[in-house]
C-alpha cells in the first residue's frame, strides 16, 4: 500500500522538490557559505518543500467520486492519509539531508544537525498550514494560497510573528524551531480530528 | 444574456471558500504593513504632537530646528572614504555581502581575486590593508563608551585617505562589483547610499508644501498604499482565477459548459472581467477609510483634496499586475487543467519583488510590482513617469495576448483538438499501471 501512495501523491511533489534543490544552486551560489548565509538559502527557499509535498496530500479525493470509493473501503482512508504524510516526511527529511551533504561538499560551514532540525522544522510547518486548510476548505488552492501567504509574510513583518518566525536561523536563534514543530504537530492532530468527525458525520 | 452571465460569474466568485481566503491575506498584509490606521495616525500626530516629525507630510515643518531628515548624496567626499571602509571589513574577512537577485548572498573570493583587491584599496588609499587596519583600529581607539554616540561620532574621512579621483574610484567600484557577481555595495547604483546632506529648512518646507498644494494631500497615500497592496496583488492574486477555473472539472460540468451555445471569446472574457472585478473591488473598499480621513482633515486645513486619488491609483498601478497575474491563471490553467499556473506565476512575482531596483529609486524596468515606498519624493514619480507608463502598459499588452491565447486554447479544447490534461493522465497512469494492483476477494 506504502507503494501505491507513493506512486499516487507523492513521487510527482517530491520531483518538484528536486527541482527546487536543483535550481538553488543557480540561483544563490551554494560556495563557501558559513553558517548565517546558509541558513538564508535553508530558510528562504528549500522550506518551500513543505509547501509542495505536504499541501497535496488530498489532491485524489477532491473528486467527489474518488472520495466516496476511498472511505468506503475496509482500510480506513485516514491510515492512507497517515502513511502519505508519514512518507512526506521521510521524503522531506531526505531531501534536507542530501541537500546540506551538497553544500558541505561545496565548503559551507555549518552544524549540520541544527540546520537540519531548523530547516525540517520550518518546511513541516509550511506544510502543515497547507494541509490544514485543505482539511478544513476541501479546496487544494486555498492549502497553497495558506501557506505561499505564511511564507511571504515572514519576509515583510518577520519580527511581529514572534516564536512562528520561520527564518529565525538567520537571527542565530533556534527556539523558534521547537515552537514551529509542536504548531506543525498540532495542525496535523487538528486536521486528521477534522477529517474523521467529518467522516463519522457523512 | 452577457451582463446576466457576468454577475452569476461575480456570484460564483463570492461563494468560494478560495475568495474569502483571499481576502483574508490582503486584510493581514494591510494591518500589518500598513496598520488599520496608517494615514488616520499622522492625521492625530498633525493636530496632537508639539514635536516635529520629519516623516509626516502633514506637518509644516517650523523653523529653526537643528534636524530636518537627511537624503542619500553621491558626494565623492563622503563616498569614497565610507565604501573603502566598508571594502576593507569585507576583505578582511573574505566575505562580501551581496543582492545580486535581491536575496541575501555571502560571496568569498578566491586568493588571486583577493590579491587584486588588496592591490585596489593600496591604490586607493595608498596604504596596504594591514596598514589600513593599524589606522582604523587608532581611530577607534579614540572611541569613548561613556560618551553619547553623537559625541562619539567618527567621519570615515578623518582616518581613510584617499588617493585617487573620484571616476578612478568608480572604475574600481565597478570592476569589484563585476568580480562579486553584481548587486554588491560598490555597484555603482548603490554609491549613492554612503553620503548624506541634511535637508534644510527650505527644502523641506518647500516638499511639504507640494504635498498639499499639488499632490493635493491625498496622492502621497494613495501611493503608499498601492506600494504595499501591489506586492499583495502580484503574489497572490493568481490563486483565485486558477481556483475559480479548476472548480468546473472539479464540479464534473465542464463538458456541459463547453457544449453550450457561447462563443468561446464571450465565455472567456466575461470570465475574465467578473474575476477581475472581484480582485480589484477590495483594494477599492480597503482605501476607503483612510481617504475618508485625509478628505476630511484636508476640508477641515482648507486644503484642496484630491477625492479620487486612491481610484487613480489603483487602475493605473494594481490594476495591471492584476490584469496580468489573472491572464497567467486563465493561459495556464485552461492548457493544463492543472494548478501549475499558481506556481509559475508566484515564482515569477516573488523574483520580480525582490530583484526590483530599490524602493523608491524610480528605476521600474518591467517590475510586476511597481514600488514607492515613501509619502515623499514625488519627483521620483513625475521624472519617471514614461518609465512607469511603459511599465503598465506593457503587462496591459501582455495581458490581452495571454488572454487571446486562452480564447483560442479553448475554442481548440472544446473541439476535441487539445487536451494536454488528458495526455498527463495518460503518462501518469502508465507509471501507476507498473505497480500491480492487489485485489481482495
Amino acid at each position: 500500500m506504502s507503494k501505491v501512495q507513493f506512486q499516487l501523491v507523492i513521487a510527482a511533489n517530491f520531483l518538484l522538490c528536486i527541482l527546487l534543490a536543483l535550481s538553488a544552486p543557480l540561483i544563490f551560489g551554494i560556495a563557501n557559505l558559513d553558517e548565517i548565509a546558509s541558513s538564508y538559502v535553508l530558510e528562504r527557499y528549500i522550506a518551500l518543500s513543505g509547501t509542495l509535498l505536504f499541501t497535496p496530500l488530498f489532491f485524489p479525493e477532491q473528486n467527489p467520486n474518488i472520495r466516496e470509493i476511498a472511505e468506503s473501503k475496509r482500510t480506513g482512508f485516514s491510515y492512507a492519509l497517515i502513511l502519505r504524510v508519514l512518507q512526506s516526511i521521510l521524503m522531506l527529511l531526505l531531501l534536507t539531508s542530501a541537500f546540506l551533504g551538497a553544500m558541505a561538499a561545496c565548503g559551507c560551514e555549518f552544524h549540520p544537525g541544527k540546520m537540519l532540525f531548523g530547516t525540517f522544522s520550518s518546511a513541516l510547518f509550511l506544510g502543515a498550514l497547507g494541509f490544514t486548510t485543505c482539511a478544513f476548505t476541501g479546496n487544494l488552492v486555498a492549502g497553497y494560497l495558506v501557506s505561499a501567504g505564511y511564507f511571504m509574510l515572514n519576509f515583510f513583518v518577520g519580527d511581529k510573528l514572534g516564536k512562528l518566525y520561520l527564518f529565525s536561523l538567520s537571527l542565530d536563534s533556534f527556539e523558534e524551531k521547537y515552537w514551529l514543530l509542536t504548531a506543525s504537530t498540532l495542525l496535523f492532530a487538528c486536521s486528521f480530528g477534522w477529517r474523521y468527525f467529518v467522516l463519522k458525520k457523512r | 444574456m452577457v451582463p446576466a452571465l457576468f454577475i452569476k460569474e461575480c456570484r460564483q466568485i463570492l461563494k468560494s471558500i478560495l475568495y474569502w481566503v483571499f481576502l483574508g491575506v490582503i486584510l493581514v498584509f494591510y494591518t500589518t504593513q500598513l496598520g488599520m490606521n496608517f494615514a488616520g495616525d499622522d492625521i492625530q500626530e498633525a493636530k496632537q504632537s508639539t514635536v516635529y516629525n520629519f516623516s509626516n507630510p502633514l506637518m509644516e515643518p517650523p523653523q529653526g530646528l537643528e534636524n530636518y531628515g537627511t537624503r542619500s548624496a553621491e558626494i565623492p567626499e563622503q563616498v569614497m572614504p565610507a565604501a573603502t571602509y566598508r571594502l576593507w571589513g569585507e576583505y578582511s574577512e573574505n566575505k562580501y555581502l551581496c543582492y545580486p537577485i535581491g536575496f541575501y548572498k555571502n560571496v568569498r573570493l578566491n586568493d588571486s581575486q583577493q590579491e587584486r583587491i588588496a592591490q585596489i584599496i593600496e591604490e586607493i588609499t595608498g596604504q596596504t590593508p594591514e596598514q589600513l587596519g593599524n589606522t582604523v583600529q587608532k581611530a577607534f581607539s579614540k572611541f569613548d563608551p561613556n560618551l553619547p554616540i553623537f559625541e562619539n561620532s567618527l567621519n570615515f574621512s578623518d582616518f581613510v585617505p584617499i588617493r585617487v579621483s573620484y571616476e578612478q574610484f568608480k572604475a574600481y567600484m565597478a570592476e569589484i562589483d563585476s568580480t562579486l557577481g553584481g548587486g554588491s555595495g560598490y555597484a555603482l547604483e548603490n554609491l549613492a547610499s554612503y553620503g548624506h546632506v541634511p535637508v534644510t529648512y527650505e527644502e523641506k518646507a518647500a516638499e511639504q508644501k507640494e504635498i498639499i498644494t499639488m499632490e493635493k494631500v491625498t496622492r502621497p497615500y494613495a501611493r503608499l498604499f498601492c506600494d504595499y497592496m501591489g506586492i499583495v496583488c502580484a503574489l497572490f492574486s493568481v490563486f483565485v482565477p486558477v481556483a475559480f477555473l479548476l472548480r468546473d472539472r472539479r464540479a464534473g460540468c465542464a463538458q456541459l459548459i463547453a457544449s453550450r451555445c457561447i462563443p468561446s471569446a464571450c465565455l472567456i472574457l466575461i470570465r475574465y472581467l467578473a474575476v477581475l472585478t472581484m480582485l480589484t473591488i477590495p483594494f477599492f473598499l480597503l482605501s476607503l477609510p483612510a481617504l475618508v480621513e485625509l478628505a476630511v482633515y484636508g476640508a477641515s486645513q482648507g486644503w484642496s483634496v484630491d477625492y479620487l486619488a486612491f481610484v487613480k491609483y489603483i487602475f493605473a498601478w494594481l490594476v495591471p499586475t492584476l490584469m496580468f497575474c489573472t491572464s497567467v491563471g486563465f493561459f495556464f490553467t485552461i492548457l493544463t487543467d492543472t494548478p501549475i499556473g499558481v506556481a509559475l506565476m508566484f515564482l515569477y512575482s516573488m523574483f520580480s519583488i525582490f530583484t526590483a531596483n530599490g524602493l523608491s529609486s524610480g528605476q521600474y524596468g518591467l517590475s510586476l510590482a511597481i514600488r514607492h515606498n515613501n509619502l515623499w519624493h514625488a519627483d521620483v514619480i513625475h521624472s519617471n513617469f514614461e518609465a512607469l507608463c511603459f511599465n503598465r502598459l506593457f503587462y496591459v499588452a501582455v495581458s490581452l495576448v495571454l488572454i487571446a491565447a486562452t480564447v483560442i486554447l479553448y475554442e481548440l479544447k472544446r473541439r476535441g483538438k487539445l487536451d494536454v490534461y488528458g495526455k498527463l493522465q495518460k503518462i501518469i497512469s502508465r507509471v501507476k499501471g507498473s505497480v500491480p494492483t492487489r485485489h481482495r476477494g
